[in-house]
């Protein structure tokens, strides 16, 4: 800890390294790109302690961790993967998906598999919302969208996910 | 406020930001609608749902794996070790050096690095000119004394100074 109350990113990492990774594998769905999100996040972390004031660290982190995700997103959306080989055969069997590589009961699966299928702006606000528990007012501000449109995705979020947990029977 | 726009609420109001006045006008209408109940029904259980199984844990030692490659990242140390890894994570060893951030750095590096040959190659190697003796009459001059039984020595020292290499 830094005489003037802000902490090192190796304490930030060491005492919130779990909450980061938390949003970033509800947000991605995989273990692969939440270390990566993780990561590059802690990278901003530590370029942007120099000039953090303290106050909500888990909203500023959580803040960050979106950003990256959405900076990531992006970046793909410019660069499209290419076509697969016509040859079946050649093609590369798919990485582990939420079901295969969740450490937790079934259930962690289901609700990351229905996360997954939700569009970007909805899981955003559902993840900042009931994982980064974040008020309606910070989500707002970390995406830069009035309270309104926050309020609408996350509903309309939890709506999707009603729905595809009770198709999945996880929920009646 | 009508009944759709009642429904479109229900989240906020399960978590608390509605204003008073509109937490109100939702209260005093549930007990009227059977669809703004099961609305209010189904959001609550899914937030439940996600509240409680929302924390994903962090895989042993990735954690520990990340912090070393952040702190190397500036420091140019060698931190990372996959030893301490998971070996089903340790080849993400690579894929962690080939993240997009450690791309650009690598690629900054690289640039900088063949900027500083081509410099060293633009002020190190003499220029055309002062290359100009024909290294190949050189040989032949060499080459035709040679047949005369000579001393070696000579004959190519004769060569050189005669080729301008030596003054």
């Amino acid at each position: 800890m830094t005489p003037d109350g802000v902490p090192t990113w190796e304490e930030v990492a060491r005492n919130h390294g779990q909450f980061l990774y938390s949003v970033a594998y509800r947000l991605t769905g995989n273990q692969e790109d939440a270390r990566d999100i993780v990561q590059e996040s802690l990278l901003r972390v530590r370029r942007g302690l120099e000039t953090y004031t303290p106050g909500t660290l888990e909203g500023w982190l959580a803040r960050i961790v979106t950003n990256v995700f959405l900076d990531d997103v992006r970046k793909r959306r410019r660069r499209p993967t290419s076509a697969l080989p016509e040859n079946p055969d050649l093609v590369l069997p798919p990485s582990a998906s939420a079901a295969d590589v969740s450490s937790a009961s079934g259930l962690s699966a289901e609700i990351q598999e229905a996360l997954n299928a939700l569009p970007e702006d909805f899981r955003v606000a559902v993840v900042l919302c009931d994982v980064a528990d974040q008020s309606y007012e910070e989500i707002s501000m970390s995406l830069g969208v009035p309270v309104g449109t926050v309020r609408s995705r996350i509903h309309r979020g939890r709506r999707l996910l009603r729905s595809a947990l009770t198709e999945s029977g996880v929920i009646e | 406020m009508n009944p759709e726009n009642l429904l479109e609420l229900t989240s906020a109001f399960v978590d608390g930001e509605l204003t008073l006045e509109e937490s109100r006008a939702f209260e005093s209408n549930l007990p009227l609608s059977s669809e703004l109940s099961e609305e209010l029904q189904g959001v609550t259980a899914v937030r439940d749902l996600l509240r409680a199984n929302g924390q994903e844990v962090i895989p042993a030692g990735m954690l520990n794996f990340i912090i070393a490659v952040v702190g190397a990242s500036d420091e140019g140390a060698d931190g990372a070790s996959s030893d301490d890894y998971p070996t089903e994570i340790a080849h993400g060893v690579i894929e962690i050096i080939e993240s997009p951030t450690t791309k650009r750095r690598l690629a900054k590096w690289l640039a900088g690095t063949a900027a500083a040959a081509c410099l060293l190659v633009v002020i190190g190697v003499p220029s055309s000119g002062s290359v100009a003796p024909p290294i190949a009459a050189s040989v032949q001059t060499h080459a035709a004394r040679s047949s005369l039984d000579e001393p070696a020595v000579e004959k190519l020292s004769a060569a050189s100074i005669s080729a301008g290499f030596l003054r």
